[in-house]
């Protein structure tokens, strides 16, 4: 059956719906590929045949042609949505992306993420008279000014806002600022204690 | 004496406004102590930092990687029985708040006008026997002339061998006060035992501050609860720290914190027990709210509380409990189920208790009463390590005091034996399994 | 929160007015409500961000200056995280809407008549296209240019996404106005015409009160 393979792709999109980001299917995305080339290729054999003057081919020329179609847009739907997934990995974890989530990524994705990341870069510092304004912060309306943390890795050195070294370390318990800490609550390094 | 007179303005007001960080020991009471103080920071939007420690070493560990730009630091639990400035080798000007049940207290601590502030009641009975400042230190103690006078034995003697009859006296006289110094150290920490409970004290903080709770009166009596039902205090001074909360309790509501008290106790109590590493579970399961962790403490409990009676009928059945003489001795064998709970000191306590008291009870010997137990149990089989504790005779009028900490410590300098005391209660040790004859002779020729 | 009833100068509004912070801050919040819930972009409000922001770094200079332990602090910083928030907030879902609708917004903003108002600022254009073009290159190099000629082009048919400007909200209506066509004539029906009330709560079709929701006639909510 024509169209399988991209079927494929769009279920394996269905399967990381929880927002995990599964390795790019760089196999799957060349077959139906090549899928589409075979098909064309009939096509173009099949529209020289009628221009020669054979009939009865127009039918599955246009069924070839939908399906081309379908091919196109499921490939073109698989990339869309893994581009949507690694943008919200650039709001949750920052510019820089865990190992083992980069490892998972095409090059050519990396090197969207990477200008996602630039022009992302370029307009948050656009915003106000000076400095710019990490919009990644305050995703949430405050509710409290400070919040009680645990650390649940050891994460290392912390600065706060007041210029204070914190030292991440698993296990450790924390009453901090909560604009300060909240991107580290996101990424799992803090767990937030609620009451 | 540092001892702080009023919670509220000479601790709570001093660090109100600074980042603090606490220590805090993994014992329920000091756990309380600890969930009401978080409380008041949150109050008072003071920011700091807890870490849990579980020993000696611990602690400096924690200081060591939390103390950058720390001027105050509170210690729960721990830290009363340590020379605190000696040991974590603070900045000048670094605070250290301690709030410890341990006795008895180091008398450096005592007596550091500047960096140790003890929240005591200096008026508690376990605070009397303090020596006074004069009998342990001595305020020429820099200038040591002995250290001099070696140093000069190189040069050409001649005059300065001289007989100089007051330098000798003046040694004379030194030598006697060291001596006495010793004696009188000796038996001030001779005896290790508890004080006034951590979370009671924390709570009286609460109260004048106008912040008491409901469920801060609750962590109180959780706390003293715990001291009680581990041994470390005697039913009076359990009574009289539980009418004092009595009255807040009845302050607070009529009946209603009473009967729940005992059972959730168990839960707190538990987790603190069965895994260390779960401090902060523990926290949580304080909450009063917090059902479905009281429930997973409940069972943990109980089943620990199956395998103490387990093993306390298998050390009876095989007549495992041995009379060595001053004192009565008993091993978990290596392999035994449930031996990891018995690798935690303060389960292995638990065990001591009810092993002593059902000995007792079934012993014909008159004298077993007037015995210690000592218990050992398997800790790290790789690398051949055990967990030793020793309690105080069953009949002992002293609730908590107890003699083995010294011991221990005396028996391992005697002998060599690989041995790390790194808890807060002195009489819990860790020795190299290998050492365990040598050492236990050593300690029956001390206990002779 | 002396600082926020000062009187500000607002420069940069039309009549050259002056309004107080507290002014200002209920227009942000206005602001961020309509944008969160209109689907289509909004006009965006630089003035009023730029102005919040500048409160922002005020406040904190006052806070820097003020005594440890004075208990306005805290309520001083509560209130600056407010702020931020609603800045971050309202900018944050005008540059998703951005992200979603990239074709349809360059398209709108490449048929601006020169005397209308620009939907985005600039900086938000400049976003706009970096992020189409990244997102055509990502097709093209992955995808497009292996494809059969013929296949090679994206076909706006298909790939731009428009807001849906017929979904319903809520809105509540600050200024009297008549004559609000609601439906347009039908083969079944007639037009359907509206007066709106100051104070009313209705739920409508969004295409009727785009322009409203703009000039601030009504509110959405």
């Amino acid at each position: 059956m024509f169209g399988e393979k991209a079927l494929e792709l769009i279920k394996e999109l269905q399967r990381c719906l929880d927002g995990s980001l599964p390795p790019f299917n760089e196999e799957g995305v060349r077959q139906v590929l090549e899928e589409m080339k075979a098909l064309f290729e009939q096509n173009q054999g099949d529209v020289s045949a009628t221009v020669a003057g054979e009939t009865g081919l127009f039918a599955g020329v246009q069924l070839r042609h939908a399906a081309l179609e379908r091919n196109k847009r499921c490939l073109l739907a698989y990339l869309y949505n893994r581009i949507q997934q690694i943008k919200k990995m650039r709001w949750e974890f920052g510019s820089v992306l865990p190992q083992d989530i980069r490892y998972n990524l095409s090059e050519q994705e990396v090197q969207w993420f990477n200008r996602y990341n630039k022009c992302l870069a370029n307009y948050m510092r656009s915003i106000g008279e000076d400095g710019g304004l990490d919009l990644t912060q305050d995703i949430k309306p405050p509710k409290t000014l400070y919040i009680e943390v645990r650390c649940t890795t050891d994460h290392g050195e912390f600065e706060t806002q007041d210029g204070n070294v914190l030292v991440l370390k698993k296990n450790s318990q924390h009453f901090l600022l909560r604009s300060e800490c909240e991107h580290l609550i996101r990424q799992g390094i803090l767990e937030h204690i609620v009451h | 004496m540092v001892f702080v007179k009023d919670l509220r303005k000479e601790f709570y007001e001093k660090i109100q406004h600074q980042r603090v960080l606490v220590l805090v020991s993994f014992d329920v009471d000091a756990l309380c102590a600890c969930k009401i103080l978080q409380y008041l920071f949150q109050c008072d939007h003071v920011l700091y930092t807890i870490v849990p420690v579980s020993g000696k070493q611990e602690l400096e560990n924690a200081y060591v990687e939390n103390s950058e730009g720390i001027k105050h630091v509170v210690m729960i639990g721990c830290g009363g029985n340590i020379d605190v400035v000696e040991t974590l080798q603070p900045e000048n000007g670094t605070v250290f708040y301690i709030s410890d049940s341990h006795r008895p207290i180091d008398v450096t601590n005592v007596f550091n006008q500047v960096q140790v502030k003890l929240l005591m009641n200096q008026a508690d009975d376990d605070l009397h026997d303090i020596p006074d400042f004069d009998e342990v230190f001595r305020e020429d103690e820099s200038g040591d002339e002995d250290s001099g006078n070696e140093s000069d034995t190189s040069e050409p003697s001649g005059k300065r061998r001289r007989f100089d009859e007051a330098a000798l006296e003046k040694r004379r006289e030194r030598r006697l006060w060291e001596e006495k110094k010793k004696q009188i150290l000796f038996e001030y920490t001779q005896f290790s035992k508890y004080g006034t409970s951590v979370s009671k004290t924390m709570f009286e903080l609460a109260w004048k501050m106008s912040k008491d709770t409901n469920d801060l009166v609750w962590l109180a009596c959780v706390g003293v609860t715990d001291q009680y039902a581990h041994g470390k205090i005697d039913r009076e001074k359990y009574i009289e720290m539980v009418s004092d909360l009595q009255m807040h309790v009845s302050r607070h509501n009529h009946s209603l914190l009473k009967p729940l008290g005992g059972n959730y106790h168990l839960a707190a109590l538990d987790k603190d027990k069965s895994a260390s590493d779960t401090f902060l579970d523990a926290l949580d399961a304080l909450n009063r709210s917090n059902v479905q962790y009281m429930e997973k403490g409940l069972n943990l409990a109980k089943k620990q509380i199956t395998a103490i009676v387990k093993q306390v009928q298998s050390f009876l059945d095989m007549n495992q409990v041995i009379s060595a003489g001053p004192f009565l001795y008993a091993f978990i064998q290596e392999g035994t189920p449930d031996a990891k709970f018995f690798s935690k000191p303060i389960c292995l306590q638990t065990l001591a208790r009810f092993t002593l008291e059902a000995y007792c009870a079934v012993s014909k010997s008159r004298k077993a009463k007037t015995l210690p137990l000592i218990l050992g149990a398997p800790l790290d089989v790789a690398s051949g390590t055990m967990l030793i504790v020793g309690i105080p005779p069953f009949s002992s009028k002293d609730v908590g005091k107890n003699f083995f900490g010294k011991a221990f410590e005396q028996a391992a300098v005697g002998t060599n034996a690989r041995t790390l005391q790194d808890s807060f209660d002195e009489p819990v040790m860790q020795m190299k399994t290998e050492d365990k004859s040598k050492f236990f002779d050593a300690l029956i020729s001390i206990l002779q | 929160m002396a600082d926020l009833t000062e009187e500000l100068e607002d420069e940069s509004s039309e009549e050259g007015e002056s309004m107080t912070a507290a002014e200002v801050l209920q227009k942000l919040e206005e602001a961020w409500l309509n944008e969160k819930f209109s689907p289509d972009l909004l006009e965006i409000k630089n003035d009023i961000v730029d102005c919040m922001l500048e409160q922002i770094k005020e406040m904190e200079e006052n806070i820097r200056r003020a005594k440890k332990g004075d208990f306005r602090v805290g309520i001083h910083k509560m209130e600056i995280d407010r702020i931020r928030y609603f800045i971050s907030s309202y900018l944050r879902t005008r540059l998703q809407k951005i992200e979603k609708y990239t074709a349809h917004v360059l398209e709108q903003e490449k048929a601006r008549g020169s005397d209308e108002t620009p939907q985005m600022s600039p900086d938000e254009y400049t976003f706009a296209k970096e992020y189409s073009e990244n997102m055509e290159n990502h097709f093209k190099v992955l995808a497009l240019r292996h494809m059969p000629p013929n296949l090679q082009a994206l076909d706006p048919k298909h790939t731009v996404m428009r807001p849906n400007l017929d979904s319903y909200v809520f809105l509540r209506v600050n200024e009297d106005t008549a004559g609000v066509l609601v439906e347009e004539e039908t083969a079944e029906a007639g037009e359907e015409v509206i007066d709106l009330e100051k104070g009313d709560q209705l739920i409508i079709r969004y295409r009727p009160v785009a322009t409203l929701v703009e000039s601030g006639a009504v509110g959405l909510i």
